[in-house]
């Protein structure tokens, strides 16, 4: 029987979201037998964790700030430190650069990472991979690790903190989890078990963001931690678990595909990552015709502030020009919309922007 | 609070798996490992395992039981051995010692399931007895297992039975934890994770069971019995992984723990007298439409479903109370149920049963 390698890498040791979790970072340390570490953490980062972040009285901790990138040399940088140290783990306290650069380092030293976010917008607390940049920031390669992160802990009132746009973001890149996986498994005959439970998490995913995202920006304004407000954190953190199970099988499709054309342009670059990728969920979508499932997004995106049309990126869907350059780069060879089993040309996405276009200005009138 | 101690490091199932092993090994860096293995399981495991060039294993063989002392006896191998891992080839007790001794050193463990009957290789948990075999306590460790790996031809070979009581305890996963969190409110996102593997778990089982079961007296493999492989083993582990207690087990294995006061009931598997559980829970709660179904799949792949097939008389009232007495002792898990259930309830759902069912010209025991 011809059987696929899907390694799975599902979920950390110990993940905890609560109130207060920080208090018991020493202990749980403990229980480990660990002895000395290092946090890792930005300048925003910290000022927004300290306050909740305990005193060690027997675990010796150094602290080290980072330079603002996950790069090879930051890597080797800090892997430096932590092996002068004695470090036994080191502990991330950041975003989603910081996580990567944690399980990095962790991963040259062979010790175990722990992530502590501070920006609910991304799952990279929880996978197990890092996206490394080179020192001018851009993208170099991705690095897989054998297994996930050792803990990761989310202090609710931490993220609570932080500016609403990265939530937003997060929200729209997390969707996509499942237009896009649903699209790539839609026809594939005795999916492996591993897959089937991705997909129902990304299932869940989806209707959790769609029932509770509005509640949770209107808690997120008034600075109070609802049970809707806590879904959505953990929902953007914990969707690591579709790639964790799913692989390569349950990644990225159309909708991101659609993102790396947009960001050929310049008026994009003032939107954030999961921005971008909501537009590309839509379009997903009208590639496909399905405009019953747009219209709904469309509700809920207006409902929450993403965007759904080129307008609201600021691009003139009547510059040919532009929509070829988008269409283009969407189609570029290795992007992952190739994983879908349908041929699409640039005519095709053209055509689809527009006719997204027209269908988002006449609900959104 | 929810503790989600969700997955292994890695988790591979697939035909050569064990292929891999040394390098895997050799990618986390370790020379030096202790090889903890049965003797009848050791045997389904042998044809597959590696020949390792450059890793060197200590084979130890178990006693029989996973212990406090054995998990010191082999801790102390480990240590004077200087290793660097643990790898446990064989069926839950094997697998669970085997944890238990990687907490013991604040190592790693690597684990190799021969039978799909429990989702040990999964949860970061062991189920510690007493030398003498009897129950002591469950621990649960900070340290999920670093990697586990199947090669589903062992399982293939490994006894049905075990492979039916896998189906039985997994079925339960959806029975039960739905019966504790239909009525909760803002579900956290792992449980509502969980909720959907046992789901998941509950669907595929009752589609690909037969199937599966078929396949392993055919000696051939298939997409169904890779299936119930995975089921049993991952995502029934999961589903407490994500859920914690949230999930937690309910009225069946309560009815479980009662039929183990019987005598007659020794020679059937945990999972065997848990499928009869799931029958009791649901006629407790007047389920009649879910037990028909339920019934015609027991039936199909030999699962007891009737006190007759499970080789109780039915007749003996003060053995059925014996039975529900059992359920019902304080802390079991039926007391998660809100329907304050009571001995005389017990029997009676035993019995509803029994007249549904056991009369039937097929009420022959698996």
């Amino acid at each position: 029987m011809q059987m696929e390698m899907l390694p799975v890498k599902g979920a950390p040791s110990l993940y905890l979201c609560e109130e207060g979790v920080l208090d018991r970072l020493e202990e749980l340390l403990g229980n480990y037998g660990f002895t000395r570490g290092v946090v890792i953490h930005g300048e925003k980062s910290w000022k927004c964790a300290q306050p909740y972040f305990p005193k060690f009285r027997k675990i010796a901790l150094d602290f080290v700030p980072y330079r603002g990138n996950c790069s090879t040399s930051e890597i080797n940088r800090i892997s430096e430190i932590c092996r002068n140290a004695g470090a036994e783990f080191v502990i991330g306290v950041g975003g989603g650069k910081i996580s990567d650069l944690t399980k990095a380092v962790a991963d040259q030293l062979k010790i175990d990472p722990v992530n502590i976010p501070t920006l609910p917008s991304t799952s990279a607390p929880w996978t197990a991979l890092s996206i490394v940049y080179t020192d001018d920031k851009v993208y170099e390669r991705t690095i897989f690790y054998l297994k996930s992160p050792l803990m990761v802990l989310l202090e609710p009132r931490m993220l609570l903190d932080s500016p609403l746009i990265y939530m937003r973001a997060g929200i729209g890149d997390t969707l996509a989890k499942w237009y896009e996986s649903e699209i790539i498994n839609r026809n594939k005959p005795n999916l492996r078990i591993p897959i089937r439970f991705a997909l129902g998490t990304s299932k869940v995913i989806r209707d959790t963001l769609l029932a509770n995202s509005a509640e949770a920006i209107r808690s997120f304004e008034r600075k109070e931690l609802t049970p809707e407000l806590i879904s959505i954190f953990e929902v953007i953190v914990m969707c690591g678990a579709v790639s964790g199970f799913g692989s390569e099988n349950t990644r990225v499709a159309a909708a991101h595909a659609v993102h790396n054309g947009l960001t050929r342009l310049e008026q994009t670059k003032r939107f954030i990552h999961g921005e971008i990728v909501a537009y590309g969920i839509l379009v997903q979508l009208a590639l496909e015709q399905n405009w019953d499932e747009i219209e709904s997004l469309i509700g809920f995106y207006r409902e929450i502030g993403l965007p759904c049309s080129l307008k609201e990126l600021g691009i003139d869907a009547a510059n040919d020009g532009e929509l070829r350059t988008v269409a283009e780069g969407t189609l570029a060879p290795g992007e992952s919309i190739y994983y879908i089993d349908r041929k699409f040309t640039q005519e095709d996405l053209i055509t689809a922007m527009r006719d997204l276009e027209t269908f988002s200005l006449k609900k959104i009138s | 609070m929810i503790n989600v101690k969700g997955s292994p490091g890695l988790y591979v199932c697939e035909e050569g798996a064990l292929d891999h092993l040394e390098n895997l090994l050799k990618s986390h860096g370790f020379k030096k490992g202790i090889l903890i293995r049965g003797n009848k399981s050791w045997e389904a495991a042998a044809p597959y395992f590696p020949r390792m060039s450059e890793v060197r294993l200590t084979e130890v063989v178990y006693r029989g039981e996973c212990s406090d002392p054995e998990t010191r006896r082999i801790a102390d191998i480990y240590q004077s051995e200087g290793a660097e891992f643990v790898l446990g080839v064989g069926g839950g007790k094997i697998l669970d010692l085997t944890k238990a001794v990687a907490n013991e050193v604040k190592g790693k463990a690597v684990l190799v399931p021969t039978l799909a009957s429990t989702c040990a290789a999964w949860t970061s948990l062991s189920v510690i007895y007493t030398e003498e075999g009897v129950y002591e306590r469950l621990q649960v460790y900070p340290r999920s297992t670093l990697m586990v790996l199947i090669e589903p031809r062992i399982l293939l070979d490994s006894p049905v039975e075990y492979m039916k009581a896998g189906i039985g305890d997994t079925l339960a996963k959806w029975y039960e934890a739905e019966a504790l969190t239909r009525n909760k409110k803002n579900l956290r996102f792992p449980v509502l994770m969980a909720m959907q593997g046992a789901q998941l778990c509950r669907d595929l089982l009752l589609a690909d069971s037969a199937e599966a079961i078929a396949s392993m007296e055919r000696k051939a493999m298939s997409h169904a019995l890779l299936n119930i492989i995975e089921l049993n083993i991952m995502v029934a582990g999961l589903c407490g992984g994500f859920g914690d207690n949230e999930v937690r087990i309910a009225a069946a294995h309560s009815v479980h723990n009662g039929l183990t006061r019987l005598e007659e009931t020794h020679h059937l598997l945990h999972g065997e007298k848990v499928a009869y559980g799931i029958l009791v829970q649901l006629a407790l709660e007047g389920q009649w439409e879910e037990i028909d179904r339920l019934i015609g799949f027991y039936r199909e792949i030999g699962l007891p479903y009737s006190l007759a097939s499970l080789g109780v008389d039915s007749g003996r009232g003060d053995k059925l109370r014996l039975v529900a007495e059992g359920a019902l002792a304080p802390g079991e898990s039926i007391h998660f149920m809100e329907g304050n259930y009571t001995v005389d309830d017990v029997v009676r759902a035993m019995l509803a049963l029994e007249d549904r069912y056991a009369g039937d010209a097929t009420a022959a025991r698996p």
